[in-house]
């Protein structure tokens, strides 16, 4: 690791200092292995004075050496997270060019996802069955053609596409808001675990250690914005956070896909609504996503032929869930079954991946 | 003179004999009790003194000293008013029988100041006590004399006022014994108060509880508001199989005791349904109190714990339920007594899926999703642990409302459950444990024998719906009720399907 590299990790690690400020500090020397320099920083007092005030400067006068920044990465080693600047080679080419690319990345698992093509899946935390579904559907198709689904480990549909990407043999990569080692939500720990595991990736721009808070959440989605060469929302209401991540991919000119809702769904009124002001392409399927990228061959994996079997009762209840959803007693009382043969009938498709079941009883297919 | 009189007193659920010993001799007028009484028994002066004189007998004008033997343990409640006014009739000599004959006696009643007799708490255990000590003979209030009909072997006088006794005493009139009553008898003539044939649709969610009466899993309900959880739950007591004498006379001296007992019947012949507010406290629940009364969960004891909004309750009561409902019993300690009563429920817990309520219902709902998580989890997951079925209860909607569709009566449900709680007896035959829920790890193992495909479906499962380990013995404790509901030796696949699919909302909610 050279010494600019050295000096970012360094600079990023002061948590007193803004975005703003680091770059403007950073701008004021040719290299930032310049912070070393003694002379060279007292060259610039009055400037960095002038950024920092009396007691920053003195705190960054007293740290700006190599053994600070060795402390540092030391430091970083011990908690087992990887750091990777802005500076150094397999930093993502798309995030570096947009206008506040992270000085510096802190992830755990497979850094090169971030030179594959990506793109983000991103939508409301309170999916309907609707979300889940198209999210689901989405998701599959890119996994399909081995593109990296990036998202926000967030609830809802962020869980949906890292889950549906892994069970899938898929690559993802999650952008978190909090320090690496503070996943929020706690739930999504586990979840966390099984990105790594399976060759995943999780980067956030906040060092390790630091704790999450809410202005994070939209800085990070200009990350998962910046990251992807396309976005993807799924569901999402009208004051859903998702729309920061919309508002900076359209600043990076990004592709936004937007899925079309019910008129009558509050959840679908963000996706309706940026569809209408022709912010975002309104997409059916993934052809309607790859049809932006034609400079780009994709190649759809080679996929066992699907031979699924259905016995004349299964095949019933997934015609009745063929139009919309239906809650067990809608579905109780239109076929011919005990409770229990249902329930066990019901038990069996959910398994083997063909319905789902949704908060209320409710059971949808899976399309 | 001096006379002595049997009464008795009560720990817990356990009554002892207590000597009444008074003695009326010559000094300025006194009236002292000791041997450890509490204060409604030193009131007791006052009741005596003119029950007495308003029956028509003389109270002696001297020094009057009555003992409570054993007298080194405390001694508390009005049941000692009769046994001590017969003492003091005896020792001034106003009743003139021998004192063998006197002594094949017990008395316990509290006395209204007419001289007539009023209902005590705790007859049903004194009894009980009474016969086991060989003391056939008691007299108790009239009010009492129903909770008498169910012991065999003791003759019990029930008793409207003083004079009554003292003649009896005195051989000058007969007083007919309480009629033993065959318990099959008050049982068959109960109407149940609630029939599943009331509630319309609920499908899933009557097959669930059917499932958990069977088995006597514990059950946590969740559904939006208005989808008749509550119902469900109330109507649970009618799929119930009936109590048998034993557990019978078991639940009615909990309630005896509590004082809680329908005069009336004087045995609880309906399995008991408690449903105590969300504003209970840890006593309330548990027992306690300075007298070490039963709480909710004793006076469930072989019924129904109904813990309606259940997240509402303060997490520390909802905590000391954790290990009743893994003992069947709830020890209760207090400064001068402790005393273990039976608590031996089927917990039915009922919640929202979200503050709000209408999370996954047609309604829309206003929490956040961290709102939903945290509600969620305020149920520990040790407490998680101890419930076998999470059952989610469909949203009603008007058209199921209104259509006229008959559903199936409680009593045609009941015939499944007892068949299922038929083989269970036979199996467990022979050990304390009565029904699957309570299966310890070795019963797993010897009983829930699952064939290849089966077990590794279970894997799959838990791979596919991210089942928490600790739901394991959970499913092949409901995959064997469901068998034993079915007359099926082996556990088959699709039991275990369906007993899956009353776990699967493990994780669904936060997706």
């Amino acid at each position: 690791m050279n010494l600019d590299e050295k000096a970012l990790i360094l600079l990023d690690s002061f948590d007193e200092i803004g975005y703003q400020k680091k770059n403007h500090i950073l701008e004021l020397f040719d290299k930032p292995k310049d912070l070393f320099n003694k002379t060279k920083f007292s060259s610039k007092r009055e400037q960095i004075l002038f950024i920092l005030g009396e007691e920053g400067y003195s705190k960054l006068l007293k740290f700006s050496n190599v053994e600070s920044a060795d402390r540092v990465l030391d430091f970083y080693s011990k908690k087992q997270v990887n750091v990777i600047t802005r500076l150094s080679k397999g930093y993502s080419e798309l995030l570096l060019n947009i206008d506040s690319p992270p000085l510096v990345l802190y992830y755990r698992g497979d850094i090169s996802l971030l030179s594959t093509f990506c793109i983000a899946v991103v939508g409301t935390r309170k999916p309907t069955s609707y979300g889940i579904n198209v999210t689901e559907k989405f998701t599959k198709e890119l996994v399909d053609y081995n593109i990296t689904v990036v998202s926000g480990l967030a609830y809802g549909v962020d869980s949906v596409a890292h889950n549906i990407t892994l069970d899938n043999n898929g690559k993802t990569i999650a952008v978190i808001a909090g320090g690496i080692d503070e996943i929020y939500p706690k739930t999504n720990l586990d979840l966390a675990k099984r990105i790594i595991a399976n060759g995943g990736l999780i980067v956030s721009e906040n060092r390790p250690g630091r704790k999450v808070e809410s202005y994070m959440f939209p800085i990070r989605n200009r990350i998962i914005a910046g990251l992807s060469s396309g976005v993807i929302i799924t569901e999402a209401s009208l004051k859903s956070g998702t729309m920061h991540t919309k508002n900076y991919a359209l600043d990076f000119q990004r592709e936004v896909f937007a899925v079309p809702g019910s008129i009558f769904s509050e959840s679908s009124l963000g996706t309706n609504r940026i569809i209408s002001e022709s912010n975002a392409k309104l997409v059916v399927n993934i052809d309607d996503v790859l049809d932006e990228f034609i400079y780009i061959k994709f190649k759809r994996r080679e996929m066992a032929p699907s031979n699924q079997f259905y016995s004349n009762t299964e095949q019933q209840i997934i015609d009745l869930l063929k139009d919309k959803e239906m809650s067990f007693q809608e579905i109780v009382e239109k076929v011919n079954l005990k409770t229990s043969e249902l329930n066990t009938l019901l038990t069996k498709l959910t398994l083997r991946g063909i319905i789902r079941k949704h908060a209320g009883n409710v059971y949808f297919l899976i399309k | 003179m001096l006379a002595k009189v049997k009464s008795f007193g009560l720990i817990g659920l356990k009554g002892y004999l207590v000597d009444v010993e008074v003695d009326v001799n010559r000094g300025l007028p006194t009236y002292d009790i000791v041997g450890l009484a509490d204060a409604s028994i030193k009131e007791s002066k006052q009741r005596v003194t003119s029950a007495i004189k308003n029956q028509g007998y003389n109270y002696p004008i001297n020094k009057i000293t009555i003992n409570l033997a054993p007298a080194d343990t405390k001694k508390e409640g009005s049941l000692y008013d009769l046994a001590i006014s017969i003492g003091i009739l005896v020792a001034s000599e106003q009743i003139g029988c021998s004192k063998e004959f006197l002594s094949q006696f017990a008395f316990v009643g509290e006395l209204s100041l007419d001289g007539s007799l009023r209902r005590i708490k705790g007859l049903l255990p004194i009894l009980i006590t009474a016969r086991d000590l060989g003391i056939t003979k008691v007299f108790v209030p009239y009010g009492n004399a129903k909770e008498a009909g169910f012991i065999e072997g003791i003759e019990v006088y029930p008793v409207k006022e003083l004079k009554q006794v003292v003649d009896f005493l005195n051989n000058q009139t007969q007083i007919e014994c309480v009629q033993t009553v065959s318990y099959e008898y008050i049982k068959s003539t109960r109407p149940s108060s609630n029939d599943f044939a009331w509630i319309k649709g609920q499908a899933s969610a009557k097959r669930a509880l059917e499932i958990s009466a069977a088995g006597g899993h514990n059950v946590l309900l969740i559904g939006p508001p208005g989808s008749g959880k509550t119902m469900l739950a109330k109507a649970f007591s009618s799929i119930l199989p009936d109590m048998t004498f034993d557990e019978a006379l078991e639940s009615t001296k909990i309630h005896s005791v509590a004082g809680t007992l329908d005069s009336n019947i004087g045995i609880l012949t309906e399995r008991p349904f408690r449903s105590p507010h969300h504003t209970a406290t840890i006593v309330a629940l548990t027992g306690g109190g300075n007298k070490a009364r039963p709480g909710e969960i004793s006076l469930a004891h072989n019924g129904v714990l109904f813990l309606d909004e259940m997240p509402e309750y303060n997490r520390h009561t909802l905590e000391s339920l954790r290990q009743p409902l893994e003992d069947g019993v709830i020890t209760v300690s207090r400064n001068a007594i402790t005393v273990e009563y039976p608590a031996n429920f089927i917990l039915i817990a009922s919640m929202n899926p979200c503050p709000c309520g209408n999370y996954g219902s047609d309604k829309p709902c206003k929490c956040s999703p961290s709102q939903i998580h945290k509600y969620l989890s305020k149920l520990s997951g040790p407490l998680m642990d101890r419930i076998d079925m999470l059952i989610e209860v469909d949203s009603v909607k008007y058209r199921e409302l209104s259509i006229d569709t008959i559903e199936e009566p409680s009593k045609d449900i009941k015939k499944r459950v007892d068949f299922a709680r038929n083989i269970q007896e036979n199996r467990y035959n022979g050990s304390n444990v009565h029904s699957n829920s309570k299966m310890t790890n070795e019963m797993i193992k010897k009983y829930c024998k699952l064939d290849k495909e089966s077990s590794e479906l279970l894997e799959l499962s838990f791979d596919k719906l991210k089942l928490t380990a600790r739901a394991y013995n959970r499913v092949l404790k409901v995959a064997r009720t469901i068998a034993d509901l079915e007359g099926s030796e082996n556990i088959t696949l699709e039991h275990l399907m369906e007993a899956i699919n009353y776990r699967s909302l493990d994780n669904k909610y936060w997706l």
